[in-house]
């Protein structure tokens, strides 16, 4: 399948670890001028929007439809952009095949190339949710998830020692078949309670803008109708700023939405991660739960998670306390995941930092 | 028993699951089914109500009240503590406490000896933060946080938490979403959620666009009540049942473990029984405990960069009854040995003896070598055949310019001046002097089976050896050969009885977590004249479930106008899309 020449491979990696970061950082410019400088109408949304009917189009034909789009503002616009998103994604899969194929074992034992899977996640996690809400979402989607692949890719190619980027034959206790399991589905957890947990801060940044939070809060946890809503401001006030802050309000909800959805995925995805690493650590040295630094440090994400999605059901709470909370979250993540190493000791210092 | 129960014709304690026959019953009744089933005004039914204060607003809660007739001082404080334990706010601060103290055991360094927190913690003017001095860590019980006391009572309230949030909010919730609720008036269609109302539209047309979407749909005397997801509403019921099993199964293994380590050297045995050590009083020691493991083997497979690829421990289990053999196995790390109830992992190592040989007729070995044969011509006058020597004897038989040695090997690991594992053993050359000192010899070093390093008597470095390979090596004199450096492998035993049971709660909450991802969404529905009120909510996924909705209005055709009818219908303002 792939060349065999050793020399072939190197330069051949070489070469997609620069491409993964250009393209990534040229992903994140796109995105961010885009963004700031290109904002759809709302009849562009709607257009958008109306594609979404079709419950059995599989995600990359929805993505990509190009016919039924009237507007071709719209057509160049977006799909430039999901385009450029999807390069990445495929340049990030291609570096862990050569990596899996020059390392022979699963390409997730060192830092390196864990954060490079977590690049990826993020990228991946974009093309999943990029056409749950509008346009305008997607953008703020993208303008986040780009630029926080390309930190994670440029912090592991520039950043870390050459040696601890190399891919060194796996010591006993890694070489196991949970490796594949529990490794990547806790990097997959970590990529969608950090995307989730930006959302809620960012919903947090927007919602300090507008002061009516008390509505917000009313309207986060309610069943809603959104047409009704855009009306009440609409159609009562048919002012500038109450059109523009109709649509903030909106776009908070969506937020708001999105951050959830997310979570609430990441959150199974965490307990699998963490109930898998259990088991093998019992199947390894017949321990299930040594309260290892990392491993309570899991147990602590996933407590704060939990205390997150319960305190949305908790009525008079809704809105901003748990965007707070998942603000929280995730500083809590990247200490579990980064963190926990700068303090030593423990089963999971597998060559990090020393 | 309440109104409620009392005007279904339900007796006191009956609290079987309404039959499908029950329910058309009820539904077929007169305006009883209104008050039976319709939520009270303003009152969320199907979240489970919470508020910051806790009071007793969630149906469950009075469900649960009801049931209870009589008013006893105990009944009241278990009504009490129950409504206190499945307070929501509560729950939040119990797992915050435990997210606390558990980081808080990461920050300090867990069941160190008491010299390591009198160092490292001390009192006085370098006091770490300004406070944290070995005293109060110990007196918190800060060394061993996860043992202590408060830890396991704060778990303890978590368990009660859960259970008690199932009992008296989860359970009757899902009870009463799975009843069927037909209403018959638009102003309780209103209470649900969401409300729109399609003029010129037939109830038949939504309940085939519902179905078509993957919702249940029951239609009854032009009401309509659809759902989908149901299981999105148990799946939080699952998680709490499946976290309450973990932790029965940890408390389980807390006080029914037994376990321990052994560190055997190629070649012996040892009974398994002898190394376990319960875990409290209560831990029994299994039956299979009594056999004898004996270590055939153990290798280190070594990469050609001299990195470990793998340990391997041929080990056979033995009946010290009868000698049989139950079970041979070659373990590795991560591929233990297990037999009826024992598991055996390998989880250390390391060197036990050393092997040397020493060619030529040299003064004082020679001296030792003459008597051993001397001996051994005496013996074997005396029987018929000689066993082989063991430690420390030269080889029986063996001619002048022949002797073996093994020599037990003593780690110097954590020495001053030694880094890593580092094991040593020692070759006298003479007597010991006159003041006790020690004799003059050879030291020889390893750090792994691989090779083998000689200093003479003087410390001087001389060379290294590999064992095996038969190349002699001159120290002081002597030619030595490496045979063979023995090793002793470390296994980790373990017997755990609540394993299964973590196992299965793993299992369960893995699922259970997944499956509450899903959204649980209603829509009810009613015909009056030509137009059609239809309500929907959901608990998870809103904004996208408003859309749903509304492309599932837009969907629904609308019929033209009757020109006979007593008043036109005004023209629909709408777009519709013919599906």
């Amino acid at each position: 399948m792939l060349l065999n020449n050793v020399l072939n491979l190197d330069s051949f990696e070489n070469s997609l670890r620069n491409a993964t970061f250009l393209t990534l950082f040229f992903t994140t410019i796109f995105y961010w001028i885009y963004t700031a400088f290109y904002t759809p109408t709302t009849k562009q949304n709607k257009n958008m929007e109306n594609l979404k009917t079709n419950a059995f189009l599989s995600v990359f034909s929805k993505l990509f439809l190009v016919q039924t789009i009237n507007s071709k503002y719209l057509q160049s616009n977006i799909l430039f952009l999901r385009s450029s998103m999807a390069i990445s994604n495929l340049l990030l899969i291609i570096l862990l095949l050569v990596r899996w194929d020059k390392s022979g074992h699963f390409p997730l034992s060192n830092l390196y190339e864990s954060l490079m899977f977590l690049a990826w996640c993020c990228t991946f996690l974009y093309l999943i949710y990029s056409t749950s809400f509008t346009i305008l979402v997607e953008k703020i989607l993208g303008s986040i998830i780009a630029p926080c692949a390309l930190l994670m890719n440029a912090f592991a190619t520039f950043s870390l020692p050459k040696e601890m980027q190399d891919s060194a034959p796996l010591v006993p206790a890694l070489q196991s078949n949970w490796l594949m399991m529990h490794v990547t589905v806790m990097i997959i957890s970590y990529a969608t309670l950090i995307i989730g947990s930006l959302l809620s801060i960012l919903f947090l940044i927007l919602n300090m803008i507008y002061a009516d939070s008390h509505i917000i809060n009313r309207l986060t946890t309610n069943n809603v109708s959104l047409t009704k809503f855009t009306w009440l401001f609409f159609g009562s006030n048919n002012t500038e700023s109450a059109e523009k802050n109709a649509g903030l309000m909106v776009l908070l909800l969506k937020l708001d939405s999105l951050s959830y959805r997310i979570i609430g995925l990441g959150f199974p995805f965490l307990t699998i991660g963490i109930l898998s690493g259990a088991v093998w650590a019992n199947e390894a040295w017949g321990s299930y739960w040594s309260w290892d630094p990392k491993e309570t440090w899991a147990l602590l994400t996933w407590l704060v998670f939990a205390i997150y999605l319960h305190t949305r059901l908790t009525k008079g709470w809704e809105g901003k306390k748990p965007a707070v909370i998942a603000s929280i979250g995730f500083l809590v993540v990247w200490f579990c995941y980064l963190g926990v190493n700068l303090i030593g000791e423990g089963l999971h210092s597998y060559g990090f930092f020393n | 028993m309440d109104a409620r129960t009392r005007l279904a014709g339900a007796k006191s304690g009956d609290k079987k699951k309404p039959t499908v026959t029950d329910k058309l019953k009820l539904g077929n009744a007169a305006p009883n089914v209104e008050v039976f089933q319709a939520p009270k005004p303003g009152r969320d039914n199907d979240e489970p109500s919470t508020s910051g204060s806790g009071n007793a607003s969630s149906p469950g809660l009075a469900a649960v009240l009801s049931r209870q007739l009589e008013t006893t001082p105990v009944q009241i404080a278990w009504r009490r503590l129950l409504k206190e334990l499945s307070s929501l706010p509560r729950a939040i601060a119990i797992m915050g406490l435990i997210a606390v103290l558990s980081g808080l055991g990461t920050f300090i360094p867990q069941n160190k000896p008491l010299e390591f927190y009198l160092t490292n913690y001390p009192d006085g003017a370098e006091k770490v933060l300004g406070f944290l001095t070995y005293d109060l860590i110990l007196a918190l019980q800060l060394d061993h946080i996860y043992t202590a006391g408060y830890f396991y009572a704060a778990l303890g309230l978590l368990a009660a938490s859960l259970t008690a949030c199932t009992y008296t909010r989860q359970w009757p919730a899902v009870k009463v979403a799975q009843r069927w609720r037909f209403f018959q008036k638009p102003s309780s269609l209103l209470k649900q959620g969401r409300t729109e109302v399609l003029p010129n539209a037939r109830i038949q047309d939504l309940g085939a666009l519902l179905m078509q979407r993957g919702y249940q749909v029951f239609l009854k005397d032009g009401s309509l009540y659809g759902f989908k997801g149901l299981a999105g509403k148990l799946g939080p019921i699952g998680v709490h049942a499946a976290l309450l099993l973990c932790l029965f199964g940890t408390a389980w293994s807390g006080f029914g473990t037994l376990k321990g380590t052994v560190m055997c050297p190629e070649g012996q045995d040892f009974q398994i029984a002898s190394f376990l050590l319960p875990a409290s009083p209560l831990a029994s020691m299994p039956d299979s405990a009594a056999n004898v493991v004996h270590v055939n083997r153990f290798t280190i497979d070594y990469r050609p960069d001299g990195s470990v690829a793998q340990f391997y421990s041929d080990l056979a289990l033995t009946d010290p009854r009868d000698g049989r053999e139950l079970l041979r196995k070659t373990i590795s790390v991560n591929d233990p040995f297990r037999y009826n109830g024992v598991t055996m992992y390998q989880t250390d190592w390391s060197l036990s003896a050393l092997t040397l040989r020493v060619l030529g007729n040299e003064a004082p070995l020679a001296r030792a070598a003459e008597a051993s044969q001397a001996a051994a011509a005496a013996d074997r006058a005396a029987e018929a055949a000689l066993s082989p020597a063991s430690a420390a004897v030269p080889e029986a038989g063996a001619s002048a310019e022949r002797t073996a040695f093994n020599l037990p090997m003593a780690s110097l690991e954590g020495r001053p001046g030694v880094a890593g594992r580092l094991w040593a053993t020692f070759l006298p050359l003479g007597e010991p002097g006159q003041d006790g000192s020690a004799p003059r010899g050879i030291s020889i070093l390893a750090r792994d089976p691989q090779s083998v390093v000689f200093y003479d008597a003087s410390g001087q470095f001389v060379g290294v050896r590999r064992p095996g390979s038969g190349k002699a090596i001159t120290v002081e004199g002597l030619q030595l050969v490496v045979e063979d450096v023995v090793g002793a492998t470390g296994l980790e035993m373990k017997s755990d009885p609540g394993v299964p049971t973590v196992y299965a709660g793993f299992g369960l909450l893995m699922v259970t977590t997944l499956i509450s991802y899903l959204s649980h969404s209603q829509v009810w529905a009613l015909q009056q004249g030509s137009n059609l009120f239809v309500s929907g909510r959901t608990n998870r996924a809103k904004l996208s479930f408003d859309r749903e909705l509304d492309e599932l209005l837009n969907a629904v055709p609308e019929l033209p106008t009757q020109p006979v009818a007593a008043a036109p219908a005004p023209p629909a303002p709408q777009q519709q899309q013919q599906e």
